[in-house]
């Protein structure tokens, strides 16, 4: 296919009486959006007039992919879909299959994914907030936050082998349990993290320039956040109390103490404290599951015919080998039924919900995902509109938009 | 540079000058579209601090940089937005694909990818993994420099030469395969012959070097791995070109011979 | 998850809906024309304010469908934390439900992906232009006789050379 010209509206594209106004292209490819996103901005002078988000220059057939691979395989997919939070992506997906098949998975895997989530929380708004400092100027600002992402992928690392495509969760359990050692590197990360988090507070938080720069900038009433259907911090930022953890608490999320971090601006510096508080949160959710873990099996027992066998048993005896054959050989699978759920989770971004559509075999009819990253960047074009071009940039920044959850 | 030189030692050392030059400073345009792009941020971050092989001036402007790293999927949409940017830089210049799914399509082998940068733009080196992890990638930067060092020239003549010239990979795109069997509640309604799965508007220049030269010998010595060879026969025993893919006609396929040993 | 006054007023107002349960989430088939109606009173009258998503889901195939496409709409009501899936049926060749951005603006891009990936047309959208793909692109290809390779449009581009860069 041939470059094809700017897409514009008409509003946007023949208006002889705003023939004053600019037209500035702003992507694919520019260090600000990080990832895959194109604005198409009508500027007086300095000043955004309006914004024309043009997306899907990621797209790469995520729910096609879904219709094809079974409950199990399409993990790995989902991992390439948010992947700076891909664990948070993990349990989303597995949450629902499990909601499909009416699974209630054992208590030492609620915890751990609960650990987990909370882990994949802390690095995506690191990230976030990294990314949104670094355009802002910040550039330490970014290295610090960096820095504690590699132990993150440390911990991930112990833990399945992978750095971030980690693939953990299996349909009713984990690929295996956690050891021991990665309980110690939890255990230190929650003893070093909140100095970071201190350090970090303390190069940004009172920080004049990024306060000029984010304070009263791109600001989100609590009413368009609702109409605009915003979940998460963006929502949260602008007043709305809404979170699934506490609100429709999955897993073993009842169990901990933590608090809901809201604020009432709704600007990009309320976002950026929202972040930066729920990762407080966040750290005070973990370190209360991992002292009370749970013993026990991470899997969902044999009797349920959907779960992978332990690979000892299947190593061992005939019977395990036949379970696992059953299960993972072309022609057979387990059964789901004939029906539609919808389960979803309070990812880092938002809610990151999915629509399954189960026709009996073990690959799912649909597989929609709820992405919260493509809600959000619907409403850039209101949050930009009145602002200066260099606002752009810190108002991308505080949405947190990941182009392959965006486009998927 | 523009000194007429004999053909004798002192070339060969300027050569060898550029290529030092050259080597030490590459300055890299990240391309960075998905997962792969995050894993290139981490090169560069503090702990794999990738300024210490003399490549981390992480330039945005195509205008500015010599290496492009490509870090992540291309997609259909996408595509012609690299090749502008591939056009953009100067010479000389070299790339790097990066990842599974820049280099083959990964997991990804659906209708909105593409299934390898290298069947549109021309690829150095290329980096395995889903993503790959620093290491390799600082590892892939090493190579590549050894390549300039060997191969390049003051006057980039090696460019000129005409294994360089082709598609490194036969560009077919191989049969749609019903790759979930039967039964298993996903019918295709129809699936499209392969002859209809070739290109249409490959320009003539570029199809005529690839049928002679082949795919094995554009790749270099020093490229990490290639994609796979297996699928590469694959490919040439099934070579066809020049179907119209738009309009459904399709024009009598053209028996295209292409070099799949590697 | 979702509380039985609220289904109840709503059954009463609109008597000739069906629901459903599954796993504790209540789903309602709303007839096209309703659709509207019962969008206004959901969100005016019982508090659902929150869109969460409109997808689609093709049925071609599908064991014992009797409709081609079935849309589907999550809704959440933020105060009462309660979630209602409405379902709408489709068939070929009349594919267009009224939209519903003017009752939540948050459907407008969701529309214009379920438009992009299953072609149906939403009446009164603002800017019903496909979002994920090229405009040029012609199939819809989340549609069940869509291959999931595609029909070779991921390599229809001219191929650049050492010579051309």
């Amino acid at each position: 296919m041939p470059l094809e010209p700017a897409l514009l509206t008409q509003d946007l594209a023949h208006d002889e009486q705003q023939d004053y106004l600019w037209t500035l292209n702003f992507g694919p490819q520019h260090p600000a959006t990080h990832t895959t996103l194109r604005l198409v901005l009508k500027l007086q002078g300095e000043r955004v007039v309006d914004a024309m988000p043009d997306i899907g220059y990621l797209h790469s057939g995520f729910e096609k992919l879904g219709e094809h691979l079974d409950y199990n395989q399409y993990v790995t997919v989902t991992d390439r879909m948010n992947y700076i939070s891909p664990l948070a992506n993990n349990v989303a997906w597995h949450l629902a299959v499990e909601r499909l098949l009416g699974i209630e998975v054992p208590p030492r895997c609620q915890y751990l994914r609960v650990i987990l989530c909370e882990l994949a929380r802390i690095s995506d708004h690191l990230l976030c907030t990294g990314a949104m400092g670094l355009d802002t100027g910040a550039f330490t600002f970014f290295l610090y936050a960096f820095n504690r992402r590699e132990d993150l992928y440390d911990i991930f690392e112990t833990l399945c082998g992978a750095r971030f495509t980690n693939s953990y969760t299996r349909v009713g359990g984990l690929m295996y349990d956690a050891t021991p050692l990665f309980i110690e590197k939890v255990r230190q990360f929650v003893r070093t993290f909140p100095r970071t988090l201190d350090d970090m507070q303390r190069l940004l938080d009172r920080n004049r320039i990024f306060l000029d720069r984010t304070r009263g900038v791109g600001v989100l009433s609590r009413e368009d956040a609702l109409a605009w259907s915003c979940t998460g911090p963006v929502a949260r930022a602008s007043g709305v109390t809404r979170d699934l953890r506490k609100d429709e608490p999955y897993l073993c999320y009842r169990d901990f103490d933590f608090r809901i971090c809201c604020a009432r601006e709704g600007d990009c510096l309320a976002r950026y404290l929202v972040r930066m508080s729920e990762m407080r949160e966040s750290l005070k959710i973990v370190s209360q599951a991992i002292e009370n873990l749970p013993a026990g099996p991470v899997n969902v027992g044999q009797e349920c015919r959907a779960v992978l066998p332990e690979k000892p048993w299947v190593y061992s005896t005939i019977e395990g080998c036949i379970a696992h054959f059953e299960l993972a050989m072309s022609n057979r699978g387990f059964e789901t039924p004939c029906e539609e759920s919808y389960a979803a989770i309070e990812s880092p971004n938002g809610e990151l919900g999915f629509y399954l559509v189960g026709d009996g075999s073990d690959v799912a009819w649909r597989a929609r995902c709820r992405p919260p990253s493509f809600v959000h960047f619907a409403v850039f074009p209101l949050l930009i509109r009145g602002h200066t071009l260099s606002d752009v940039v810190a108002v991308l920044g505080s949405l947190n938009i990941i182009a392959a959850e965006l486009d998927r | 540079m523009a000194i007429e030189l004999p053909e004798n030692v002192v070339v060969s050392r300027l050569d060898a000058l550029a290529n030092w030059c050259r080597k030490n400073s590459l300055w890299p345009m990240p391309f960075a579209t998905a997962c792969c792009g995050i894993e290139l941020m981490a090169t560069g971050a503090s702990r794999h601090d990738l300024a210490r092989f003399g490549a981390e001036v992480f330039r945005f402007s195509p205008r500015q940089c010599d290496l492009m790293i490509v870090a992540g999927r291309v997609v259909m949409k996408m595509l012609p937005v690299l090749q502008r940017i591939w056009q953009q830089m100067l010479e000389p210049k070299w790339c790097i694909s990066m990842g599974a799914c820049a280099s083959t399509g990964g997991v990804f082998d659906t209708y909105a990818v593409v299934q390898g940068i290298d069947r549109f733009i021309p690829v150095d080196m290329y980096v395995p993994g889903c993503p790959p992890r620093p290491e390799q990638l600082i590892q892939a930067i090493i190579d590549l420099q050894e390549k300039i060092q060997q191969e390049g020239t003051l006057r980039g003549v090696e460019a000129a030469l005409p294994q360089h010239q082709g598609p490194k990979r036969a560009l077919i795109e191989l049969p749609v395969l019903p790759s979930m069997p039967a039964g298993r509640g996903t019918p295709y309604a129809a699936i499209p012959p392969a002859s209809v799965l070739a290109p249409a508007a490959v320009p003539a220049s570029a199809t005529g070097p690839a049928s002679t030269t082949g795919a094995a010998s554009a790749t270099g010595p020093a490229a990490a791995t290639g994609p796979g060879s297996s699928r590469e026969a694959h490919a040439a025993a099934l070579a066809v070109s020049g179907a119209d893919l738009a309009g459904g006609t399709q024009p009598a396929a053209v028996q295209q011979p292409v070099g799949g040993g590697r | 998850m979702i509380r039985p006054e609220t289904l109840d007023g709503l059954l009463r107002l609109f008597p000739q809906l069906e629901h459903s349960e599954f796993r504790g989430q209540t789903r309602v088939v709303v007839p096209r024309e309703l659709l509207p109606s019962v969008w206004q009173t959901l969100r005016d009258e019982f508090g659902f304010d929150l869109l969460i998503d409109v997808t689609c889901v093709d049925y071609l195939h599908y064991r014992k469908a009797r409709h081609r496409f079935g849309l589907v709409y999550l809704l959440a009501a933020t105060a009462t934390n309660e979630r209602l899936t409405l379902r709408c049926y489709l068939d070929e060749p009349d594919l267009a439900v009224p939209s519903a951005v003017p009752y939540w603006p948050g459907a407008n891009w969701l529309e214009r992906e379920v438009w992009d990936m299953f072609g149906i047309t939403f009446t009164g959208h603002p800017d019903l232009r496909r979002i994920l793909l090229p405009e040029a692109f012609t199939a819809h290809p989340l549609r069940k006789d869509y291959p999931l390779q595609g029909r070779g449009e991921r390599h229809n581009f001219p191929v650049l050379t050492r010579a051309q860069g």
